[in-house]
């Protein structure tokens, strides 16, 4: 990455704020997403769920529903090769384990939890699709269950998997268990440190599982071929995943499976894994026919991931002048049925934006009897955050101090070390402070039961995988394919970018996301990392373009491509004694053919040299004394954005996290009987927050660039979910006067802490 | 010769709980295999489960990576975004 040129002060396009290439099919409606695929012959695939929370599958008797007329295919985890564990899918950020990731898809033995997938069918319609679900026969052997996390590490508790012994420990469990893996990250002397300590806070906070929410249900179409090989349209984080998830699942050659993004109506994280894409392969290559599958919302809820419960209990030691001494945080997570809760980032964000010189963290990943976790943006760190921002505010009340002064003294700043080792990088937290302190709401006065909080957030950011093309059209034109579904803008993003670097109007560039087989491989939209790795892999082919645009007006003008300068699409011939005419790209792309072929550079790289970022919010509340219901009034977010790109659509994630999270904190939460169903999966009933719900979120984006990256781009996406739990709660505490350390901050709750003693 | 540190406990069932290795190797691939010959199964495992930082910037799979003679190497466990 270090060749790249360095960043530029007078940017054109960078930093403007043009019309995203997708918008208008995107409020015309004309977009087209998974869902509204269709092939001719194409059958409707529908999905048996288990009922049971923890059951073993005695058996499954597909025949009535196969002789019913119009079903085509039926499926049980039979139709599927057993994976060995050892199987990992490449490229990805994270370890993924492909035969759980395939015993999530189909129970195979075992259903884990209620709405875990046993069978599936395709059929000429929906409503015969349905019939012959009723029609398969399962005998389930139900078991005693476990949905709590903490119950769950009880040596007694129902038992999901008898060959798992924890992992992480010096010494390996000959006992099978519950608990999944142990991480611990430390430094310094914890007993000296909290020894010296003034004062020692201790508090224990908790979390419920919430689902990533996104609008679109998933859903895919898949065709295989007489042949075996297959394509596949669906909703996803990335096609390359579903590709290499898929293929591996179902057991074929990757290039034999075509993957192509539909477009995405939101995914958080939750749409990195896949659910659909290998049922409807199977069925599809069982009924020789194209195989449609469309998630209800009530299967988003039950049967994909949301992120994990999480218990937190919190030590802190700090010295009378606010110097944070000592931090001691353990974290379990909830992994649901399958190991895998995000509790590593736990381990790592929990004290990552303070400089505590005596700290350990530890983590506990524990598998409940619940739908395997998904990620969520910015995973297990809006978790964390919730409990050492909530302890910090506790304390500065305890110190007498304002509680941005205390994050002020304890601050990481460049060249500090984080808890995970590595030292930290062109980081802005302390800036990101100081525009809270600087904006009017810090200062606005509060009313009657009106409470204010505060909040920071750390997230890592993600380089990786990236493959693009870029390609000048005989018309000076420009295309562009890049391998990442857009979710938050990617393409203004991406289109800006080469805009930027090639010198021509934002208009005149036009960028795709295209499929597996259309351009090399990249990782996920996740993580952070597409306008980095991307944007990275843009520049450079658009400056290796540049190069070739200047070699060929050369060649035209028959003098070497040093003399020949190149500025905003126009290529100028400094040979002396020559009064060439300048020509303009579309001039030079028009002679192509003659000079050496297409203008078009492909650029595919592992992105490294990603820089972190912090968000710091502040959150007002107004709380009902009679009935506990939170508004909130009034929420600024400042974040450490690098360089915004496209500042709209900045501003956009940072307001998307902020809405998010206040959800999380106030009302989201999976509700489970005492059978381990689900009680709430329809939006009715998990109250997620709509426009009405919330002020206007203002936004302040502060720029500490990332050298790395030729425009100084950093990331944006995920961390400002991280602050918001803990701002809300922050200000509902300011408001009446007692904490409540258990989310969400449900009137019920807040009311029964009002009224009590 | 360059140093090793890890502040996790991602590695100890490999390395025993031991935080700090001493290494002769000059790119993150000679570095990893040196640590696989000193504990068996290591070197698969950070080839799978980690990144690393090299005097402050974080490499995730870039085996070709030099290392110099005082760069400071910090294995980090690999983090999902979503």
């Amino acid at each position: 990455m270090n060749d790249m040129k360095p960043i530029k002060p007078d940017f054109k396009i960078v930093g403007t704020r043009p019309v995203r290439p997708d918008g208008v099919d995107k409020v015309t409606g004309k977009a087209a997403y998974a869902a509204d695929m269709a092939m001719p012959g194409m059958l409707h695939g529908r999905i048996k769920r288990s009922p049971h929370a923890h059951a073993r599958i005695v058996s499954i008797d597909t025949r009535k529903a196969l002789a019913l007329k119009g079903v085509k295919a039926v499926i049980t985890a039979e139709d599927f090769p057993e994976l060995d564990p050892s199987i990992v899918a490449a490229g990805g950020e994270a370890h993924h384990n492909m035969a759980n990731y395939s015993a999530n898809c189909m129970a195979r033995g075992k259903a884990l939890y209620e709405g875990h997938a046993v069978a599936a069918v395709a059929a000429t319609s929906p409503s015969i699709a349905r019939q012959a679900l009723e029609l398969i026969e399962v005998v389930y052997e139900p078991m005693p269950h476990v949905t709590d996390l903490l119950e769950a590490m009880k040596p007694d508790a129902p038992l999901l998997h008898d060959n798992m012994f924890t992992q992480g420990l010096p010494e390996t469990p000959t006992k099978a268990s519950n608990i999944a893996k142990f991480f611990k990250q430390e430094r310094g002397n914890l007993e000296e440190g909290f020894a010296s300590a003034d004062l020692v806070f201790e508090q224990r906070y908790t979390t419920q599982p919430v689902h990533q929410g996104y609008i679109e249900p998933h859903a895919c179409v898949a065709s295989v071929s007489a042949d075996g090989q297959a394509m596949v349209w669906c909703s996803s984080q990335g096609q390359f995943m579903v590709r290499d998830f898929s293929a591996k699942i179902v057991g074929m050659n990757q290039a034999d499976l075509r993957v192509v993004p539909a477009e995405i109506g939101g995914g958080f994280g939750g749409k990195t894994v896949v659910y659909l894409e290998p049922l409807a392969i199977v069925l599809s290559r069982k009924a020789g026919r194209p195989v449609k599958i469309v998630m209800s919302r009530d299967e988003v809820f039950r049967a994909t991931g949301p992120t994990s419960a999480s218990v937190m209990d919190v030590k802190i030691g700090v010295m009378k002048d606010g110097r944070i001494v000592a931090g001691d945080v353990d974290c379990k997570f909830q992994a649901g049925g399958f190991t895998g809760s995000p509790v590593m980032a736990a381990t790592m964000t929990a004290l990552a934006s303070y400089d505590v010189p005596h700290c350990r963290v530890t983590g506990w990943d524990i598998v409940t009897n619940t739908p395997k976790v998904a990620a969520y943006r910015a995973p297990a760190a809006p978790n964390a955050a919730f409990a050492v921002e909530s302890a910090l505010d506790e304390i500065a009340r305890e110190l007498g101090m304002d509680p941005m002064t205390l994050r002020e003294i304890n601050a990481v700043r460049n060249g500090m070390t984080a808890i995970y080792g590595a030292p930290l990088q062109h980081i802005g937290l302390v800036e990101t402070l100081d525009a809270i302190k600087q904006h009017p709401h810090y200062e606005a006065p509060l009313g009657p039961n009106q409470g204010r909080g505060l909040a920071v957030g750390f997230w890592f950011n993600g380089g990786g995988e990236s493959s693009v093309t870029v390609s000048i059209n005989p018309d000076g034109t420009v295309s562009v394919a890049t391998g990442t579904p857009d979710i938050g803008g990617s393409r203004a993003s991406s289109a800006m970018m080469v805009a930027e670097a090639l010198g021509v109007p934002y208009e005149k560039v036009r960028p795709i996301v295209a499929d597996t087989a259309s351009v090399g491989f990249n990782e996920i939209t996740g993580g952070s990392r597409v306008t980095f790795s991307n944007g990275l892999a843009l520049v450079r082919a658009s400056e290796q373009l540049v190069d070739e645009i200047r070699l060929r007006a050369g060649l035209i003008w028959d003098v070497p491509a040093d003399q020949v300068a190149y500025a905003d699409g126009i290529a100028t011939c400094l040979a002396p004694d020559r009064a060439e005419t300048p020509l303009l790209l579309g001039e030079i792309a028009d002679k192509a053919a003659h000079f050496g072929g297409p203008l078009s550079k492909e650029v595919a790289l592992n992105a490294d040299g990603v820089a972190p970022c912090f968000g710091v919010h502040l959150c007002d509340v107004e709380v009902d004394p009679d009935t506990g219901n939170v508004t909130v009034l009034r929420y600024t977010a400042a974040q450490d954005v690098g360089r915004a790109i496209h500042p709209s659509y900045v501003e956009g994630q940072i307001q998307g996290g902020a809405a998010q999270g206040i959800g999380w904190a106030l009302n989201e939460e999976y509700v489970f009987n005492a059978k381990g169903q689900m009680e709430n999966s329809g939006f009715l009933d998990y109250r997620m927050p709509i426009a009405s719900d919330l002020p206007m979120i203002d936004t302040i984006m502060v720029e500490v660039p990332n050298p790395v990256h030729p425009y100084g781009v950093k990331g944006v996406g995920e961390v400002p979910i991280v602050p918001p739990l803990a701002a809300v709660a922050n200000a509902v505490r300011d408001a009446i006067g007692k904490r409540i350390c258990d989310l969400p901050l449900s009137p019920t709750r807040i009311h029964a802490a009002m009224t009590a003693g | 010769m360059p140093v090793v540190r890890v502040t996790s406990s991602f590695c100890d069932s490999f390395t025993g709980g031991l935080t700090e290795f001493e290494v002769a190797a000059t790119t993150v691939r000679g570095m990893m295999r040196e640590l696989g010959a000193r504990f068996p199964g290591l070197a698969e495992f950070l080839e799978a489960r980690a990144a690393v930082a090299i005097d402050g910037t974080i490499y995730r799979n870039a085996w070709l990576q030099p290392i110099g003679p005082d760069s400071d190497i910090v294995l980090i466990p690999r983090v999902g975004g979503g």
